[in-house]
């Protein structure tokens, strides 16, 4: 496993070293959303699969200072329902992350932070905490819309099940339309919508592959938020 | 208080304030005058009157500099007063106003009697001093040349421009003249001279209260008429100022941003968890993407023409045609205009107190 400190202390080396191109730029910048999530969820015990969908609501927002480090907040909850043809409970899901980044460049930004969800059902309440380490490149299509693709890994988890984690990953790509210069729009608060897609997978294994446990979680996501750039 | 203690707190006044240092010039006349004010501070006034005139009168072999003078004849007039030699003080102080008409004894240092019998000096002498560029250019037509006068006290003067066989070329002012006052000189009397030089002389007549010339100080004035500089051409403006004109790359960087992150997140599920069956949402994202790429393309595709850049090169390029053509006009008129080159050489003094 890698420990977090020391991807904390590449980040910041990574931000020292980038070259400044501070000047011209606000001190504060923020974005915030409120966003829709359609999940699906497959879980997987040993032999047995459960496949789950739902949607889960909330906001997610980021504040940048000095342009260069990054601190981004997200929270959703709502319920996943088995799909057609499964039997499973209902689980009532909760998600929230924190991380911290820094964004050498004006196209990449990377960052690192907890990354937590939560499973309550009749069978019980699971929790998922894991350490992320995410980068993301981003670029313009075209001067109102721009796409981005993000990948992340997982360095650690903490999650009450009994097998220990292994790995895990994800991925998550999409595009933003950025609408300004509209008559009911303050031209300082510019809105963006942004529809991405995502997928992200934990491995547990407990030595044989009866007690094999994974999760695999994509999510199509729409937000609609402001922001002051 | 008599006249000796007077004297004392004058003296003691000097040292506080004003006592030059020796050190700080070296030559021999400004080594007298710095002995000449040591003795006056400790009062021995014989022995420093001795002094003083010994420093002005250049016995060392060397002169004392101008600020040095004038120190020199303020002390000495000091101390000529308080020798009890009203007049060998009277005389000192005319020379003082002679040699520098603003000089004035410090009322810190001095007591009022040596700034009172300077005042009577200063009253009766009519000197005007003149301050000028020593070398200077005009262009005619244009610019003016300034003389600033400082006169003594008030009388009348005439200012006037004269050839070196005394014939008046231009009079520039005749009046009264209090403190100070600014004479100008438009340099059109030129035209006459001969192989574009020659020779004026800045006159400076100053009369009595009788209307009686007493003093007339003349400064030559070498001229010299030239051609006017011209401006340099505006250098033409280097490429890297302009904007492209006709698109490039931008339209196959749109279409990689956005085709190419949407293929990213067509593949994402088999990167990351090869094997499952993933949901088809994501092609809705994929589509967006590259359909957003596909139009950045079109829009940005290569050779297409950039309007608001043409129009921008365009107008870099009138103003730089602009500047030019300003350039241009400003040269023709610079080569119809002359310039003035005017070198003033050491005044002569004629009548008065030198």
């Amino acid at each position: 496993m890698t420990r977090p400190g020391g991807v904390v202390a590449g980040l910041l080396a990574v931000l020292l070293l980038a070259p400044a191109a501070l000047s011209a730029q606000r001190t504060w910048q923020w974005e915030a959303s409120l966003a829709g999530v359609g999940m699906r969820v497959r879980s997987q015990t040993g032999p047995t699969i459960q496949k789950l969908s739902g949607a889960v609501f909330g906001g997610q927002g980021q504040l940048i200072f000095v342009n260069r480090i990054t601190l981004d907040l997200g929270y959703w909850q709502g319920v996943v329902t088995p799909i057609a043809g499964q039997v499973a409970a209902d689980r009532d899901v909760v998600e929230g992350y924190a991380q911290l980044g820094a964004r050498p460049l004006s196209w990449v930004s990377l960052r690192f932070g907890p990354h937590a969800w939560t499973y309550v059902s009749n069978a019980g309440t699971q929790r998922w905490f894991l350490m992320e380490g995410r980068a993301r490149v981003q670029g313009e299509i075209l001067p109102e819309i721009q796409s981005y693709l993000e990948l992340w890994n997982v360095f650690s988890a903490s999650v009450n099940v009994p097998q220990p984690f292994q790995t895990g990953m994800g991925g998550e790509g999409g595009l933003s339309l950025r609408i300004r210069n509209v008559p009911v729009i303050p031209e300082r608060f510019p809105v963006r919508i942004r529809l991405g897609y995502g997928i992200e997978r934990l491995k547990m294994e407990g030595g044989n592959p009866v007690s094999l446990r994974s999760e695999i979680v994509d999510r199509l996501s729409f937000s609609i938020g402001i922001e002051q750039r | 208080m008599s006249l000796r203690k007077v004297a004392i707190l004058a003296a003691l006044g000097a040292g506080a304030a004003s006592a030059p240092s020796a050190a700080q010039d070296s030559s021999a006349a400004m080594a007298a005058v710095a002995s000449g004010v040591r003795h006056y501070q400790r009062l021995e006034y014989d022995s420093a009157s001795l002094y003083l005139r010994r420093a002005l009168a250049g016995v060392s072999g060397d002169s004392v500099t101008v600020a040095g003078r004038t120190q020199a004849l303020t002390y000495l007039g000091a101390s000529e007063l308080f020798r009890g030699r009203r007049d060998s003080a009277f005389a000192a102080f005319r020379r003082l106003v002679v040699q520098n008409p603003r000089a004035r004894p410090d009322p810190l240092v001095f007591p009022p009697e040596v700034t009172t019998i300077y005042d009577f000096a200063r009253e009766a002498t009519k000197v005007v001093a003149a301050e000028m560029p020593r070398d200077t250019s005009i262009r005619l037509g244009t610019d003016r040349y300034r003389a600033m006068l400082h006169a003594s006290s008030l009388h009348q003067i005439i200012v006037s421009l004269e050839r070196e066989d005394g014939f008046t070329v231009r009079t520039l002012y005749a009046g009264p003249i209090s403190d100070t006052m600014q004479v100008f000189w438009t340099g059109e009397d030129t035209t006459f001279l001969a192989n574009d030089s020659g020779r004026l002389v800045f006159t400076v007549t100053s009369l009595s209260n009788a209307g009686r010339q007493v003093r007339v100080m003349r400064l030559p004035l070498d001229l010299v008429l030239g051609p006017q500089d011209t401006l340099p051409t505006p250098p033409r403006l280097p490429d890297s100022l302009f904007l492209p004109e006709h698109e490039t790359g931008a339209g196959f960087r749109s279409l990689i941003r956005g085709a190419g992150v949407g293929v990213a997140v067509a593949v994402l599920p088999k990167l990351v968890s090869s094997g499952t069956s993933p949901s088809g949402s994501r092609y809705v994202v994929a589509g967006g993407l590259s359909l957003a790429g596909f139009i950045g393309f079109l829009k940005h595709r290569p050779g297409k023409r950039i309007p608001d850049n043409i129009v921008a090169n365009q107008e870099l390029r009138a103003g730089w045609a602009a500047q030019v053509q300003m350039t241009t006009q400003e040269n023709a008129i610079r080569v119809l205009q002359k310039r003035l080159d005017i070198h003033v050489g050491p005044p002569e003094i004629i009548g008065g107190t030198q």
